[in-house]
Formats: C-alpha cells, sequence, structure tokens
C-alpha cells in the first residue's frame, strides 16, 4: 500500500468510529448512520484495494476504477450540497416565519 | 374600498419619510415593514403615519413582503400595492396601477421599466432581461420586467399568493405564484428613479447570482 492508500484508509476509519460514536449517542437517525457507514466502508475498501472498481470501470466504459471513485465521489458531493442547500432554505423560510408571527403579534399588542 | 400600500425597509432613514408622504396622497393605510434596521426606519416612518411592522432580524426582501401582505389583508385590504422605500418608484403612478385591476381587467400588475424608453444604467439594462429569460424558463411566464418592486393585487390575489423565499428571488416566485393560479397579470409603464443611492440598494452581480441559484433551487423543490 502506498502512503496515500494509509491515509485515506486510516482517516476514513476515524470518522467510521466518529459515526459509530454519535449514533450510540443519538446524535443521529439510524438512516444517516446506515448510509455513512456505507459510504465509508466503500471509500475504504476502494481505497485498499483500487484494482476492486475495474470491473465497474470497463461497464461504465471509463478509463481506470480509479476514476470510477472519483466520479461517484464528485457526483456525491454535488448531491450532498444540493440537499444542504435546499435544507438551507427550509430551515431560512422557517426563521422567516417565527419573524413573522412576532412582527404581527407585537404589533397587535400595541 | 381599501387601498392598502405595503413598503419593505431594510435601513433606509434617508428616504422612508418621503415615500411615506408621497403615497399619503392616496391611502391612509400604509404599512411599512421595517426589516430588521439598525437605523431610524421606524421611527421616522411612524412619525410621517405609516403602521410598521418590525422584523427583529434581517430577512430579506420575500420575508418582508410576505409579512406585509399578511397584516396588509388583517387591515382588511381590497387592494395592495408594493413600493421600493428607496425613492425609485414614484408614488404618483399608484393609480395607474390601480387601475387595471378596478376595472376588473386584472388580478395582479406589474409596474414595468421597459415598457417606455428611459435612462438605465448598462448592467440592469443586461441583467434585467437576463432575469426576464430566467424566470420564463423556469416557470413559464413572461414579463418584461419580473425584477419590479412596484406591483398591484387585488384581495383574491393577495389571499392566494403562497411566498416561499426570503430573499430577491421573491419577485420571480411571484410571478411563478401568478401562473400557479392563473390570475390575470397586466404591466403598465412605470418610470424609475436612478440615484446613486437606489442603485447601491439593487442587486448586483454578486447578489444577482445569488438569485439565480435560489431560483434553481425554488424550481427543484416547489
Amino acid at each position: 500500500m502506498t502512503l496515500v492508500q494509509f491515509l485515506i484508509v486510516g482517516l476514513a476509519i476515524l470518522v467510521l468510529f466518529r459515526t459509530i460514536l454519535r449514533f450510540q449517542k443519538k446524535k443521529i437517525t439510524p438512516k444517516l448512520f446506515i448510509f455513512w457507514v456505507i459510504i465509508w466502508l466503500i471509500v475504504i475498501t476502494v481505497a485498499a484495494l483500487p484494482s476492486i472498481t475495474d470491473p465497474l470501470s470497463k461497464i461504465l466504459g471509463v478509463g481506470r476504477g480509479a476514476d470510477v471513485a472519483f466520479y461517484f465521489a464528485i457526483f456525491l458531493i454535488f448531491f450532498l450540497l444540493y440537499k444542504i442547500m435546499v435544507r438551507l432554505e427550509k430551515i431560512e423560510n422557517e426563521i422567516t416565519k417565527i419573524v413573522r408571527h412576532l412582527s404581527l403579534k407585537n404589533f397587535k399588542e400595541k | 374600498m381599501n387601498l392598502t400600500v405595503i413598503i419593505p425597509a431594510y435601513n433606509e432613514e434617508k428616504h422612508i419619510g418621503e415615500v411615506v408622504q408621497g403615497v399619503k396622497k392616496y391611502t391612509e393605510n400604509i404599512i411599512v415593514i421595517d426589516d430588521g434596521s439598525e437605523d431610524k426606519t421606524s421611527e421616522i416612518a411612524q412619525k410621517n403615519g405609516a403602521k410598521v411592522y418590525r422584523h427583529f432580524i434581517n430577512r430579506g426582501l420575500g420575508g418582508a413582503l410576505g409579512t406585509g401582505i399578511k397584516a396588509a389583508l388583517f387591515c382588511r385590504a381590497d387592494i395592495i400595492v408594493t413600493l421600493d422605500a428607496d425613492g425609485q418608484h414614484d408614488p404618483e403612478e399608484i393609480p395607474h396601477l390601480l387601475k387595471p385591476i378596478i376595472e376588473g381587467k386584472a388580478d395582479v400588475v406589474i409596474g414595468s421599466r421597459f415598457l417606455v424608453r428611459q435612462s438605465m444604467p448598462l448592467f440592469r439594462r443586461l441583467g434585467n432581461p437576463f432575469l426576464n429569460l430566467i424566470t420564463f424558463f423556469l416557470f413559464g411566464i413572461w414579463s418584461t420586467d419580473s425584477q419590479s418592486g412596484m406591483r398591484a393585487f387585488n384581495k383574491k390575489a393577495a389571499q392566494n399568493l403562497e411566498i416561499y423565499t426570503n430573499g430577491m428571488e421573491v419577485s420571480s416566485e411571484i410571478l411563478k405564484e401568478i401562473q400557479t393560479h392563473q390570475f390575470k397579470l397586466t404591466e403598465v409603464p412605470i418610470k424609475s428613479i436612478y440615484t446613486a443611492y437606489s442603485l447601491s440598494k439593487g442587486q448586483g452581480f454578486i447578489p444577482g447570482l445569488k438569485t439565480l441559484i435560489k431560483l434553481f433551487i425554488l424550481k427543484l423543490t416547489k
């Protein structure tokens, strides 16, 4: 294994443990827990054995297995970014509802 | 007939007084939404005779308009007019906006800066049509001035309007709502008074880009 592989695997294991700890403390939902465990297990497997993605690269017509992992990672990042932005909009909207409610209530009480 | 004018304002102490005074000629029902200003916007608006609703934190144009419409409906408004607080719109044009609604020809009227030839800074001249096109592609409704802040709504339209967004993107969202509810839309030409001050208050390039992203999210989620 090269140094880069070591680093990725090491980091992923660390994050995996943190995820398990957070789940034990009930900081994340079971659904999210399973999602992240799967993601990090994939990361560890692919980092340790890059050739494992070769069959996939043949099916998809992408040059190397490692490239498939990169494409997947970029797609995942964009997807999560989108999810976060939608979530943020929702929270912003909820804050507005509170502020609006208070504003209307304060006026009536004046 | 109860005409209520809504003026969303954020740090507008310099102009809010004269805007409220200008509107007074047409109605006594003036609602100023002080959107978390740090200056004397609230005091000045109140002194000039407006009803002031205060947001204790800044929520943006969409948030303020939503509050204004709720407040106006609570005050039994039959027609609602929205106006910018920076002095860009001339209150003298309120009657032009009301006419199509009173005659029953429209549910919503937009005051368009592009129906008459007038000087406009280049960035606005390019940016506005671009946002018109985006609004058309996303929501299937065409307006010659999708970002105009001067509009009029009848009661039916105001009651059915569902505003979700908080920022400047609300202008396009209102058009989306007009399309969804199949309201009758009319545009009337308005002048816009560009001063260095009102320009500094409008959208620049980066906020414009932010508006764009938020419109895409709105399209994908709502």
